[in-house]
């Protein structure tokens, strides 16, 4: 059973969760509803830099980058989203969140919002253990009151992981990789314009893949605005890549929640908006303003 | 691929090195490869006893195992989910070696 699955089993409140947050969504697409929050969220975000070599220990002005860049794209004002091909430029959707370093720590005390962990591991596997001291990575900060993002060397290569709504409090937030993080000192082509981040906060706003994680054409990512796709795509695909009966135009890999490279991926659709503005109204209500 | 005993080496981890593919052809190389970073890459383990452990990205990027059986006839590679008879999915051998193997669906 799929680790995702395991969880709600294993934590019936998560379930319920997960369920309530669904219900929430289909009332407001239905409704065609914007949503309970102002023009702009902005969320205070904390990034922790575990680090066993100085080439990990990634500097402020690398993480300010990712927080410009996540800010362009979740606001839409991305240059490249005049790539999306015209058919889908009209889908094209400020998610009306930003991001902003934290100015004050879970005591009160001023803080760059960038908090530098030693760990003596050489990389993480994908199993939360950089989200605790207690296995050599660092403790988040409340996840109802902050964004935790733990930057680091993943094992086996892979460029990030996150975790959905209504999920573990102790283990919220997204990690990524660090040399796929931002779009200056160690960032490194093709994953050197902060899409990482971009695709990783997706999910902790409740989007999925836009191959639904199935590769048979049955499953759904929630969203009638993206077509059905069969597999993730990868690198930087020509358009249109048809899949799933879904030509002419086939799979809309330009969007943030495919595997394209950094320069494939340019947007997010009306109705991924909509899930991610019900999970700031749900699970997610506490944080930002 | 001959249709008698597989060669030793065909049982060990494979992980999909998408950069390599090309056109309908999925390239698999040995879980050593020296493999750049990935958002998530699939895996499938071909074991001795016909047991197959798959792996693929999950919902949030998280690698996410499932077991099953696989099966070689000729020059097809099926791939079976637990308790089904049915194939998961069919496949064919393009080419194989012991550091390279190319797959493609047989469907395509």
């Amino acid at each position: 059973m799929q680790v995702h699955y395991r969880l709600l089993e294993q934590d019936p409140d998560f379930r319920l969760r997960q369920a309530e947050l669904e219900q929430r969504v289909n009332e407001r697409l239905m409704a065609g509803a914007a949503g309970l929050r102002g023009s702009v969220t902005t969320i205070p975000a904390v990034v922790h830099v575990v680090y066993r070599t100085s080439d990990e220990k990634v500097a402020a002005a690398q993480v300010k980058s990712q927080l410009a860049a996540l800010n362009k794209d979740y606001r839409a004002t991305n240059p490249d989203r005049s790539s999306v091909p015209p058919v889908w430029l009209g889908l094209v959707t400020d998610a009306r969140v930003q991001f902003a370093l934290a100015t004050r720590d879970p005591t009160g005390k001023k803080t760059a919002g960038i908090v530098y962990v030693p760990t003596t591991l050489g990389s993480f596997p994908a199993d939360d253990s950089v989200k605790a001291k207690a296995t050599g990575g660092a403790d988040g900060w409340p996840s109802d009151r902050y964004l935790n993002v733990w930057v680091c060397t993943l094992a086996d290569g892979l460029l990030g992981y996150a975790q959905f709504p209504g999920g573990p409090p102790k283990t919220d937030g997204v990690v990524v990789l660090n040399r796929a993080f931002g779009t200056t000192g160690t960032a490194t082509a093709p994953f050197d314009l902060g899409r990482s981040a971009t695709h990783e906060i997706g999910h902790w706003l409740n989007l999925r893949h836009v191959w639904s994680d199935t590769e048979d054409c049955t499953g759904s990512d929630f969203v009638a605005d993206t077509p059905t796709q069969q597999h993730p795509n990868y690198g930087q695909p020509r358009f249109p890549h048809v899949s799933c009966h879904n030509g002419p135009n086939g799979d809309m890999f330009m969007n943030y929640m495919d595997y394209v490279d950094d320069d494939a991926m340019f947007m997010f659709t009306a109705q991924q908006v909509v899930r991610m503005q019900a999970s700031l109204d749900g699970p997610r209500s506490s944080i930002g303003k | 691929m001959p249709s008698d005993a597989p060669p030793d080496w065909l049982h060990q981890r494979w992980v999909h090195s998408h950069e390599e593919d090309h056109g309908d052809e999925m390239v698999f190389r040995p879980a050593s490869f020296p493999f750049p970073p990935s958002r998530g890459r699939r895996s499938i383990e071909l074991g001795k006893d016909g047991t197959l452990r798959g792996a693929r990205p999950g919902p949030t990027d998280r690698s996410e195992g499932a077991e099953g059986r696989w099966q070689i006839e000729g020059e097809r590679l099926t791939l079976f989910s637990p308790g089904s008879q049915s194939p998961a999915q069919a496949l064919v051998i393009v080419s194989a070696s012991a550091d390279r193997l190319v797959l493609r669906s047989a469907s395509g």
